[in-house]
C-alpha cells in the first residue's frame, strides 16, 4: 500500500514538473508571437452582433447568427453607430427599445431576471434536501420492522430462494 | 372513398376502445377470462381500425386527392414521393392520427407479447394504454376545437387543383426520420408508465412490472437519443446557424423526458438489487409519460415562442387537461397502495453505489426541473413584469453547466463504487489511478489552453519570471477556460474508471476460462449485457460532453459578403468565392456558390452552399438554406449563404457565414456509441417467471 501511495506521489510531482517546464517554453514561445491589430470597433460591434437577436422572424438567432438581409442592414446600422461614438450599451438600448425586450440575447441576472437565476440553485438545493432525508430516512430504517414477512416480501424472498436453488443446481 | 372508410374506421376505433376498457375492467375485477381476452382483441381491433385510417389518409398523399383537406396544406403534385409520406406528420392533425397509430401498435405488441401467458399485469397495463388511445382518438375525430380530422374533405365535395405543398424546412431527409424516432421515443415511454399503473392498480407492486416494462424502457432511450440526434443535426444542417442545439422549447421538450427516462433506468436497479424506492420509481416514470405530453403542450399551444411553430394550434388545453387527471389517477392509486409502496431494505452506508444512484437522480430530475423553469421563464416573467422575453441559450448554458459536470463525475464514479458500503480499500482500488490520470489531462488541458491564450496576448511580458509564469497560468486578462479543463479532468477520469472496469472484467474470465484478453472480453458482455452496455454508454456520454465542449465552446464565425474572386478567412482555412450556380429540381430551384476551399495554403477542393427555392409551399415561394458542410477529421468547416435573387449571377453580392465548429464530429460518434451501448444492453433477456392464473 505504501509503494502503491509513494508511486501516487511521484507521479502528482513528474506531472507538475512537466507542467512548468512546458509553461517555461510556452512563455519563450510567446515573447515572439505577433501582435494583433487594434479590435476595438470589431470587439464593439461583436459584442453587439451576438447579444441581440434579428427580428427577421427567425426565431433566437442573434444578429451575428442570422444570415438574413434585416441582419446585415442592422450590422451595417451598428457599425455607423459605433463609429459615430456611440457605446455598446446606449446603441443596445435603442434597439431593444425599438423592437422589444424578447430581443435581447443576454439575460442579465438583475432585476426580476435574477429570479430566474435563482430559482435553478433553489431547484439544486430543494432536490438535495430530499435526496439527503431519503438516504437518511433508508438508513436510519429499523431493520426489524422491515423484514417481518408480508404478501410482498415473501415473494421476493422466494424469488431470490429459486435463483439461489437455480445456482447452486448449475454449479453440482 | 377511401377518405370515408378511413373517418369511418376512427369513429368505430372510439367503440373499440371503450370495449377494452370496459372489458379489461369486468375482467379482471371479477377474474373472467373470456371478458379479459375480449378486452384483449378489442385493444388488437383498435390497431387494425387506426392503421385503416392512417394507410387511408397516406392513400390520399399518394394519390394526390386533393378534396382532402389535410393533403391540400400539406403536399403537392410536384412533391417528391418520400415527402408526400412524410407529410403524414407534417403538420396537427396528421402528427396526432400518426402518435395514434403508434401508441395502437404498442398496445397491440403488448397484447402478443403475452398472448401465451395469462398475464394479468399486462392485461392491467393495457387499460391506461388504451386510455391514452381513447384520449388521441378523440382529438383526431375533429369533435374539439382547434383540430381538425385529417380524413376530412372539402364541404361540397369542392376540389383544390394542387396542394399547397410541405414546408421547404420538413422536406429533408433528416425530417423523414426526427419527428418518427421522437414519437416512437415518446410512445414507448406510455409502456412502462402503463405496466406502473397496472402495478398499483394490481397490488403487485415487486419488481415484477420493472422486468417487464425494462425494454421498453430502454428502447425508448436508444430511440429518443436517436431521435433528439437527428432533429440536432437536422438543425445543423437546415438552419443555417452552424450549430445543433439552441436550448429551443421544443428542444428542451424532447429532452426533459430523456433525462427522467435514464434516472428510472438508475434508480430500478435499486429496486431490482435492493428492492428500495419502489414509491419513487413509480413517480420517476409518472413524471417522465407526463413530460412526454407536457412537450406536446408545449409544442402545439404555441405559449412559448420556437423555432416548431409550424405545429401551433389550440389544443394544448386538452393536453394540459389530460396530464392533470392522468396524474391525479395515479395520485390516488399510490395513496391506495401506499404501506406497499414501502422499502425492503435499508441503506448500509451513504457511501455506496446506493447512494450514487439517488445523486445520480437528484442531479437528473434537478436538471429537469430547471429545464422546465428556463423554457417556462417567458411565461413566468410576463406574469411578473408584463413584459415578453425570451430566455438566451446563453442563460441554459450557465445554469446546467456545474449539475452537468457533477453528473459526469457521476457516471464514472457510480459503476466503480461498491453496492451496500464502500470500504476505504475499494475507495483506493477503484478510484486512486482514475482520478491520477484525470488530474494529469486536467493540468495539460489548462497548459494548452494557457499557451494558446499567451500565443495571442496583446500583453508586454511581466516583469519577473512567478508573475509570468502566474499570469500565463491565470490567462492573465482572457477568461479561464475552467469548465473546458474540469470537463476534461471528469472526462478522462470516467474514461479509465469504465475501461478499468472493462480490463479487470475481461482479465478475470479470460482467467477462469483459460483464454485470451479478448475473448474473455466478449464473454464478459455477452454474459451481462445490461451492465457492460450500460457502461459503453456511459463511454459515449464522455465523447459527447467533449464534442460539446469544443464545438459550443470553441467554434469561429466569420461573416463576409463576397462577390466573385473575393476572399475570406475563418480559422485556418481561406474561402474563395469561384463560381455561382443554378439547377432545376423535382419542386423546387437550387442556386448557390461554389468555394475553393485552403486550410494553411494547401487546397482542399470545393464548397457549395446553396438555397432551395420552392415553387409550392405555403402562400408562394419559399427557400430554405442548405448549408455545405467540410468534415477535417472531428472538425467541420460549415458555410451557410444569407438571402440570394434565385436568378443569382456573377455580379450578385452575396453574404456569406462560414463557421469552424472543432469537435463537432465527436458529438455524433459518442451518440452511436451511447446507441451502440444501449442495444447491447436491451440484447439481455428477461425470461418471465410462471404467474398467477385467472379465474374462471
Amino acid at each position: 500500500m505504501k509503494i502503491q501511495s509513494l508511486r501516487c506521489i511521484l507521479t502528482v510531482c513528474v506531472a507538475f514538473s512537466i507542467l512548468f517546464v512546458c509553461t517555461a517554453i510556452a512563455q519563450e514561445q510567446a515573447k515572439v508571437a505577433t501582435p494583433p491589430k487594434p479590435v476595438e470597433l470589431d470587439s464593439g460591434l461583436n459584442e453587439l452582433m451576438t447579444t441581440v437577436y434579428c427580428p427577421c422572424g427567425c426565431v433566437r438567432e442573434t444578429i451575428k447568427a442570422c444570415v438574413c438581409a434585416t441582419a446585415q442592414q442592422i450590422e451595417a446600422d451598428f457599425r455607423t453607430a459605433l463609429t459615430a461614438g456611440g457605446t455598446v450599451q446606449e446603441i443596445r438600448t435603442a434597439y431593444l427599445e425599438r423592437h422589444g425586450p424578447q430581443f435581447s440575447a443576454v439575460m442579465p441576472a438583475k432585476g426580476v431576471n435574477l429570479l430566474a437565476y435563482l430559482m435553478p440553485v433553489g431547484i439544486l438545493i430543494a432536490m438535495g434536501a430530499v435526496a439527503f432525508v431519503v438516504l437518511r430516512r433508508a438508513r436510519n430504517k429499523n431493520w426489524e420492522t422491515l423484514t417481518q414477512p408480508d404478501t410482498q416480501i415473501s415473494n421476493e424472498l422466494q424469488q431470490r430462494v429459486e435463483s439461489e436453488l437455480e445456482r447452486h443446481k448449475e454449479q453440482s | 372513398m377511401t377518405a370515408e372508410l378511413g373517418q369511418a374506421a376512427i369513429w368505430l376505433s372510439i367503440l373499440s376502445a371503450l370495449w377494452a376498457i370496459v372489458f379489461l375492467c369486468i375482467g379482471l375485477r371479477q377474474r373472467n377470462r373470456n371478458a379479459v381476452q375480449s378486452g384483449r382483441n378489442a385493444v388488437i381491433a383498435t390497431f387494425v381500425l387506426i392503421s385503416i385510417a392512417t394507410g387511408a389518409l397516406i392513400f390520399g398523399f399518394v394519390t394526390d386527392d386533393f378534396s382532402m383537406r389535410y393533403v391540400v396544406e400539406v403536399s403537392s403534385e410536384a412533391q417528391p414521393l418520400l415527402y408526400k409520406i412524410t407529410a403524414l406528420w407534417g403538420r396537427m392533425s396528421g402528427s396526432l392520427l400518426f402518435w395514434l397509430w403508434l401508441l395502437t401498435v404498442a398496445g397491440a405488441v403488448v397484447v402478443l407479447q403475452n398472448r401465451r401467458a395469462s398475464d394479468t399485469l399486462s392485461d392491467y397495463a393495457l387499460i391506461p394504454i388504451t386510455v391514452v388511445q381513447l384520449f388521441f382518438i378523440v382529438l383526431v375525430t375533429g369533435l374539439i376545437e382547434g383540430v381538425y380530422n385529417p380524413l376530412a374533405r372539402f364541404p361540397g365535395g369542392q376540389a383544390a387543383p394542387d396542394g399547397s405543398g410541405m414546408n421547404p424546412l420538413l422536406q429533408t431527409p433528416s425530417m423523414a426520420f426526427h419527428p418518427p424516432t421522437l414519437y416512437i421515443g415518446w410512445i414507448s415511454l406510455t409502456v412502462p408508465f402503463a405496466y406502473a399503473v397496472g402495478a398499483l392498480a394490481s397490488g403487485r407492486i415487486g419488481t415484477d412490472w420493472i422486468y417487464r416494462s425494462r425494454r421498453w424502457m430502454l428502447f425508448s432511450w436508444i430511440v429518443l437519443t436517436i431521435g433528439i440526434t437527428l432533429g440536432g443535426n437536422w438543425a445543423y444542417r437546415e438552419l443555417g446557424w452552424g450549430g445543433y442545439w439552441a436550448w429551443d422549447p421544443v428542444e428542451n421538450a424532447s429532452f426533459m423526458p430523456w433525462l427522467l427516462g435514464t434516472a428510472y433506468l438508475h434508480s430500478v436497479m435499486i429496486q431490482e438489487k435492493r428492492s428500495m424506492f419502489k414509491l419513487w420509481n413509480i413517480l420517476l416514470i409518472t413524471l417522465a409519460f407526463q413530460f412526454t405530453l407536457l412537450g406536446t403542450f408545449i409544442t402545439r399551444s404555441g405559449i412559448i415562442t420556437s423555432v416548431h411553430a409550424f405545429a401551433q394550434s389550440d389544443i394544448g388545453g386538452y393536453f394540459l387537461s389530460f396530464i392533470l387527471a392522468s396524474t391525479g389517477g395515479v395520485i390516488v392509486l399510490i395513496v391506495y397502495r401506499w404501506k406497499r409502496l414501502k422499502s425492503a431494505n435499508r441503506l448500509e452506508s451513504l457511501l455506496s453505489r446506493e447512494s450514487a444512484f439517488v445523486l445520480n437522480n437528484w442531479l437528473l430530475v434537478g436538471l429537469t426541473l430547471i429545464i422546465l423553469w428556463g423554457t417556462l421563464w417567458p411565461i413566468v416573467s410576463e406574469a411578473i413584469n408584463g413584459q415578453k422575453s425570451s430566455v438566451p441559450e446563453t442563460f441554459f448554458n450557465k445554469v446546467v453547466i456545474i449539475p452537468g459536470l457533477l453528473l459526469l463525475f457521476l457516471t464514472g464514479a457510480g459503476p466503480i463504487i461498491s453496492w451496500k458500503k464502500i470500504t476505504p480499500n475499494n475507495f483506493r482500488r477503484m478510484f486512486l489511478w482514475p482520478l491520477l490520470v484525470g488530474l494529469i489531462a486536467g493540468a495539460a488541458t489548462w497548459l494548452f489552453f494557457a499557451v494558446r491564450a499567451h500565443s495571442t496576448a496583446t500583453e508586454a511580458a511581466a516583469v519577473n519570471l512567478f508573475t509570468q509564469v502566474w499570469k500565463f497560468l491565470t490567462f492573465s486578462a482572457q477568461p479561464m477556460p475552467i469548465y473546458s479543463v474540469l470537463c476534461v479532468l471528469v472526462g478522462v477520469f470516467v474514461f479509465v474508471a469504465i475501461f478499468s472496469e472493462f480490463y479487470r472484467g475481461a482479465k478475470l474470465r479470460a482467467k477462469r476460462q483459460e483464454t485470451n484478453f479478448f475473448e474473455g472480453l466478449g464473454l464478459l458482455i455477452q454474459r451481462n449485457k445490461r451492465r457492460y452496455g450500460g457502461y459503453i454508454i456511459h463511454l459515449g456520454i464522455v465523447i459527447v460532453y467533449l464534442g460539446i465542449m469544443g464545438s459550443k465552446g470553441y467554434f469561429l464565425l466569420e461573416s463576409e459578403s463576397l462577390k466573385l474572386g473575393e476572399s475570406m478567412q475563418v480559422g485556418d482555412y481561406q474561402l474563395t468565392m469561384k463560381d455561382t450556380f443554378q439547377e432545376e429540381r423535382e419542386n423546387y430551384l437550387r442556386a448557390g456558390v461554389v468555394f475553393d476551399v485552403h486550410k494553411d495554403g494547401e487546397p482542399h477542393g470545393t464548397m457549395e452552399p446553396a438555397r432551395h427555392f420552392y415553387y409550392k409551399a405555403g402562400q408562394g415561394e419559399q427557400d430554405t438554406i442548405e448549408s455545405a458542410i467540410r468534415h477535417f477529421g472531428v472538425n467541420d468547416l460549415y458555410i451557410a449563404l444569407g438571402p440570394l435573387p434565385s436568378n443569382i449571377g456573377a455580379d450578385t453580392n452575396v453574404n456569406v457565414q462560414a463557421y469552424h465548429n472543432p469537435l463537432i464530429g465527436i458529438v455524433w460518434i459518442g451518440v452511436a456509441v451511447m446507441v451502440i451501448g444501449g442495444i447491447v444492453a436491451i440484447a439481455e433477456k428477461y425470461e418471465p417467471k410462471p404467474r398467477s392464473q385467472i379465474g374462471g
